[in-house]
This record gives C-alpha cells, sequence and structure tokens, in this order.
C-alpha cells in the first residue's frame, strides 16, 4: 500500500547572520498508514525542523525549505499555498508539542481553544462543536469534562495540559499526528501515562504518528519503524526491533550502547577493580552546525572513520527491506578502498 | 488597597511643598500698596497665621467633608473653580488619549507583524521623535504650520471641534509614540511563544492568529502604560494648555502657584494623585478580564 506521507529529499536551511545552517539535509523517509514512526537524534539535529517543515510552521526567515518533496496523499505539501496549506493543518495533519505549560494560549478557556479548530475544519454549530470538545476531553481521559470547558489552562497541571493539547489535535480526526517531544517536559510517571494514551488512541483511531524524541526507551515502547538523524542527516532507518537488535551505523549503535540498563551484563563495559561500571558513551560533541565538518558529519566522533569519511557523504544503502543506513562501511568493498579494520573501542 | 495611604501621602507633600515656595500669599493677595495691618487681617482670615499642622488638620478635616477651600485670589470655593474647569481637561485628555491608543496600538501592531519593514522602521523613528520631541515645541510648530500657514485649524481658544485637534493631537503625540514601542515588543515577545506555533499548527489564519491568539496577551502591558498615561495626560496637559490657551486646571494649577492661592494648588493636587489612584484601580480590574491568571491569584489570597 501507498504510504500515508513521503518525504522526500527535504532541505531545510536557516539563513543566520553568522551564516546558513542546514538543519536538515536531504532527509527522505515515508510515514506508512497506521504507522508511528519514531524519529530520533540528540538536540540540535533537525527532527523538530523535519516536523515543522511537514506543515510549513517554521518562521520564514530565518527558515527556508531549500527543497524536496513531501506528499501526502496527491499533494505536495510543499507547493501548496498558504490557504491550501492551513486547510490541512489541524485538520489532516495535527501536532503537538514539547512543552504542555506554554503550548495552550493562557488568555483562553480550554473549551474555546478546543472548539475553535473543530468549528474552523468541520462544518458544526456552537452547539455541535460543544459536544464534540466535551467527547474528546472525555476521550483523553479528562474527568469533569464539562466544567472543564470553562476553565484557563493554568488551572491544569502539565500532564493535564498534554491531555487536552491530545484532545485539541485529535478533535478533526487527523491522519497523521505529529508529537514532538510530547512527554520530554512531563514527570516519569504522567510520561508513562500520555504514552499509554497515545498507544490507546492509535489503536482506537488508526492514525499514522511521527513521534520525535531523543529517549530511546519511549521509541523502543511507541514505534514501529525508527528513524535515525545526526546534524541534519538521515543516518539510518529501520523498523524498530532491527534497528534495538542489530543496528548498523556506528552512531546508532552509540545511541543504543549508552543507554543505561539495570542488567548488569547488558552492553557495558566492564568496570576496574573497586569501581563502579562506566556508562558507554559516544565520544566527542555534535558538531557546530556552522561549521560542517566534511564528508560523513559523525567521522570525528566515529571510531571506524575511514579517509574516504572525511570527504564524502556516504550514500544511501539498502541492506534489506526497510533497512537502510548512510555509512561507508556498508559500502561494497569494490567501491571504496577500506581502510585496515580499526581496533574496536566500546 | 493603597488608596487612601497615598492620597494622605500626597495631601502632606503638597500641604509642605507650595508653602516653602517663597512668597507671602497674605501680601499677594492684599496688593501691592496694602498697609501692613490689611495684610494681617487677610493673614488672619485665611488662617495663615496658625502653625502648619493646625492648618494642615482643618484642610483635611474639610477635604474629607468634601470642602476644598476658598481660593484666595477669587474668593469662590476652590470646588467651583475646579469643577468649571476640570471637564474642558477632561475632554482634552480622553481625546488625547483615544487618538493616542488608536495610533500607537495599530502602529506597534503593524510594527510588530512586518518587522523590520519600511513600516516598522519608519513608524519607530516617528516614535522615537514623538517621545522626544518637547510639548511646547510640538504646540508651536502645529501652530505655525495648521494654524498660521496653512490656516485650517484655530490656534488657540476653546468651542468647537475644531479647537480641540491641535492640542489633544499635541498632548496626545508622547504617549502615542509611547504605546507604539511598548505594543511592539509586547507584541513580538508574544509571538515567539508556543501558543502561536500551536494556533498555526491548528489551521488559524494569521489574522486570527494576530488579533486574537496574540493581541489580547500582547494588550497586558499596553492596559498598565495606558492607565498611567492617562493619569500624566490629566496632569500633563498643563503645557498645553498654556500654549493653546485652554483654560482647564492645568493652567488653574499654573496660574495658582504663580499667585501662591494655596487652597487651588492644595485642590486640584489632590484631585489629580485621586484620579490616578482610580485609574490605577480600574486598570487592576481591566487586568483581569484580559488575563484570567490575575483573576484566580487574587483568590487565592496573595
Amino acid at each position: 500500500m501507498e504510504p500515508l506521507v513521503e518525504i522526500r529529499n527535504l532541505r531545510t536551511s536557516f539563513r543566520t547572520e553568522d551564516g546558513t545552517v542546514r538543519a536538515v539535509d536531504d532527509v527522505s523517509f515515508d510515514i506508512g498508514r497506521g504507522e508511528v514512526v519514531g524519529l530520533v537524534g540528540e538536540s540540535g539535529c533537525g527532527k523538530t525542523a523535519v516536523s515543522l517543515s511537514i506543515l510549513q510552521l517554521l518562521p520564514t526567515p530565518p527558515a527556508v525549505i531549500e527543497g524536496g518533496e513531501i506528499r501526502f496523499g496527491s499533494r505536495d505539501l510543499l507547493k501548496l499555498s498558504g490557504e491550501e496549506i492551513r486547510r490541512i493543518r489541524g485538520n489532516e495533519i495535527a501536532m503537538i508539542f514539547q512543552e504542555p505549560m506554554t503550548s495552550l494560549n493562557p488568555v483562553y478557556t480550554i473549551g474555546d481553544q478546543l472548539m475553535e479548530t473543530i468549528q474552523l475544519h468541520q462544518r458544526l454549530d456552537t452547539h455541535a462543536a460543544r459536544a464534540r470538545a466535551i467527547e474528546m476531553l472525555k476521550l483523553v481521559g479528562i474527568p469533569r469534562a464539562d466544567e472543564v470547558m470553562g476553565e484557563y489552562p493554568h488551572r491544569f497541571s502539565g500532564g493535564m495540559r498534554q491531555r487536552a493539547m491530545i484532545a485539541m489535535a485529535l478533535s478533526c480526526d487527523p491522519k497523521l499526528l505529529i508529537a514532538d517531544e510530547p512527554t520530554t517536559a512531563l514527570d516519569v510517571t504522567i510520561q508513562a501515562q500520555i504514552l499509554e494514551l497515545m498507544h490507546e488512541l492509535r489503536e482506537r483511531i488508526g492514525m499514522s504518528i511521527l513521534f520525535i524524541t531523543h529517549d530511546l526507551s519511549v521509541i523502543a515502547e511507541m514505534a514501529d519503524r525508527v528513524v535515525v538523524m545526526y546534524s541534519g542527516k538521515l543516518v539510518e532507518q529501520a523498523d524498530v526491533q532491527t534497528l534495538f537488535l542489530s543496528p548498523e551505523h556506528p552512531y546508532t549503535k552509540g545511541l543504543i550502547g549508552s543507554r543505561p540498563s539495570i542488567d548488569e551484563d547488558d552492553s557495558a563495559v566492564p568496570a576496574e577493580p573497586g569501581l563502579r561500571r562506566r556508562l558507554p558513551f559516544i565520544r566527542g560533541s555534535v558538531p557546530n552546525p556552522l561549521h560542517m565538518p566534511g564528508g560523513c558529519p559523525f567521522h570525528p566522533r566515529c571510531d571506524y572513520a575511514m579517509p574516504v569519511c572525511g570527504t564524502e557523504m556516504p550514500p544511501r544503502t539498502e541492506l534489506r527491506e526497510g533497512h537502510d543506513v548512510r555509512c561507508w562501511l556498508h559500502e561494497s568493498p569494490d567501491s571504496v578502498a577500506r581502510a585496515d579494520e580499526p581496533e574496536v573501542r566500546s | 488597597m493603597l488608596t487612601i495611604p497615598v492620597v494622605i501621602g500626597v495631601s502632606i507633600i503638597v500641604f509642605a511643598i507650595i508653602r516653602m515656595i517663597p512668597g507671602d500669599p497674605a501680601r499677594a493677595m492684599a496688593g501691592v500698596n496694602a498697609t501692613p495691618e490689611f495684610i494681617e487681617q487677610v493673614r488672619v482670615r485665611h488662617a495663615l497665621d496658625q502653625p502648619l499642622h493646625v492648618q494642615y488638620g482643618r484642610f483635611m478635616v474639610n477635604l474629607v467633608q468634601g470642602d476644598l477651600g476658598r481660593s484666595i485670589f477669587s474668593g469662590r470655593p476652590v470646588t467651583t473653580e475646579i469643577g468649571e474647569r476640570f471637564p474642558r481637561t477632561l475632554l482634552l485628555a480622553t481625546v488625547a488619549l483615544v487618538i493616542a491608543t488608536i495610533i500607537g496600538v495599530s502602529a506597534g501592531i503593524v510594527s510588530a507583524t512586518k518587522r523590520n519593514s519600511v513600516f516598522d522602521n519608519a513608524s519607530m523613528l516617528v516614535a522615537l521623535v514623538g517621545v522626544a520631541a518637547p510639548v511646547f515645541w510640538m504646540a508651536l510648530m502645529l501652530q505655525l504650520l495648521f494654524a498660521v500657514q496653512l490656516r485650517w485649524l484655530p490656534a488657540t481658544g476653546i468651542g468647537a471641534v475644531r479647537h480641540l485637534v491641535l492640542p489633544s493631537i499635541t498632548l496626545g503625540t508622547a504617549s502615542a509614540a509611547l504605546m507604539a514601542r511598548i505594543t511592539r515588543s509586547s507584541m513580538l515577545d508574544v509571538l515567539r511563544q508556543d501558543y502561536i506555533t500551536t494556533a498555526r499548527s491548528k489551521g488559524l489564519g494569521e489574522r486570527i492568529v494576530v488579533y486574537k491568539h496574540a493581541l489580547k496577551n500582547a494588550l497586558i502591558p499596553v492596559v498598565t502604560v495606558l492607565g498611567l498615561q492617562f493619569g500624566i495626560l490629566l496632569g500633563g496637559a498643563v503645557l498645553t494648555e498654556t500654549v493653546f490657551a485652554w483654560p482647564g486646571v492645568g493652567r488653574l494649577l499654573v496660574d495658582a502657584i504663580l499667585r501662591r492661592d494655596y487652597p487651588i494648588v492644595q485642590g486640584t493636587v489632590m484631585l489629580l494623585a485621586f484620579l490616578f489612584v482610580i485609574i490605577n484601580l480600574v486598570v487592576d480590574i481591566a487586568y483581569a478580564f484580559l488575563d484570567p491568571r490575575v483573576h484566580y491569584r487574587s483568590e487565592s489570597g496573595e
């Protein structure tokens, strides 16, 4: 079946006074119908820029979508007029954000803000819109939905506000929900509740979700398929099991290896006597987006780096159906003169 | 509820300051050729021979009863003098404030939404000049242009709406400029907030995003300035009223100070202080309408 969204060669830049920052560089991936795609990477890797590019919510200037295609049904979202994209926002594609404390307008009631979306996209009178809003609040597990309609956001806790945001986002039955770190700002227990709610709603409504996070445990729980980004580039994508069990890109391996684990034997560095086990980490830090290293942006931090890595970005290699990676290690040996196998540091 | 302490504080300061100004009201009233006996009589008649705290006590007792005393100069009750002139000042200040708000807030919104555009830069330059230009200079320039050169509007006096145009523009210019700047910066700040992205992500048009979601939030600081400005305009009409020969309380006050007419000065300043306090009270109430958080904060006893 044809995927719901096909992102092809998306390139988004920010023009700053110090130079152009390429936030999204040649990123392509699909979101299938009913599929949950996890988009992972460190802060500043371009995940949010991808999500905001889809609905063209980046402030322009400084942001510029320089090229690519975002196919949604028969349309290319990047070619739509302002009016056409507004008819999709909140209706066919909805979004929830990281900061529930600041994502709701403090001077309008929850009811106003919910009904606004509903009345904008559906031909409902005030009465019917109100009924729909209350139904949505109940759906996301907000108690006393009737009274809550007339309350202002500051009366709500973070978890409740995020529920209200979800209710708002889902009120027009979107085909795609973009969730940009929706649980990052919440307490762990609340986070679990929100994830469970999203799980449940996805089953019930059958929408696709683009779930953006830097938290791999959340990805493991939520996603069907995972897209890994590093410095604006897509480095690996695979279904969730493959990615966790046999990651192929050194960056993905590093990410998965550097999770803390309760199980002593799991992916740990042997402890020096008398010392506590140290958590493995990826050495170095994310490159300055204004001074990107040439070639693969990860090569200065990569334990397997070869000469070619510093000069050319590797192409996309499909290892098997649905699993591709952009790394010279996986290019066919004859196309690249392979450097000596480096010693493996974990 | 600081209203009462503020009014009492103002009364003490006004009472003390006017009596520090050199000059003898009894002598001023009695005239140049008055005999020392006559001057003394005048002094006793107006209780100016009493110790200061006694004078203040009498003033406050009368004030509470709504009696501000009589003008030393004209002999008429201060309340009558003020009552005659205050409506004119109120009219002038209100018209100036309305003009300033309409121009200032709209210019601020457009500047913020079209940031760094030609309009933005031009209006902020005009605003800077508007804040910086001295009122008397503005007044004279407007008179020169519209009354003397173009002969469109009368230079001075009161009567028709035509008479109101130049003084209210003069008086309102600085306020308009200030409001434009406050609205712009407040609006820019609000437009960066997450809930604005949320509003856009819902598919709302830019007009609704700006005028519904952003404006109500951006107006909160503007309302504070608006209240303060109204107080300042009422009191600050002094220069404008002088240049345009507008017989309001501003000119009454200036004349009274020059004549050492203590009761008029006290009465006028008390009135302005009282209005200032009342306006701020109204502003606080207006907050509750704009910002629901204010209402609940006071409910929880803070």
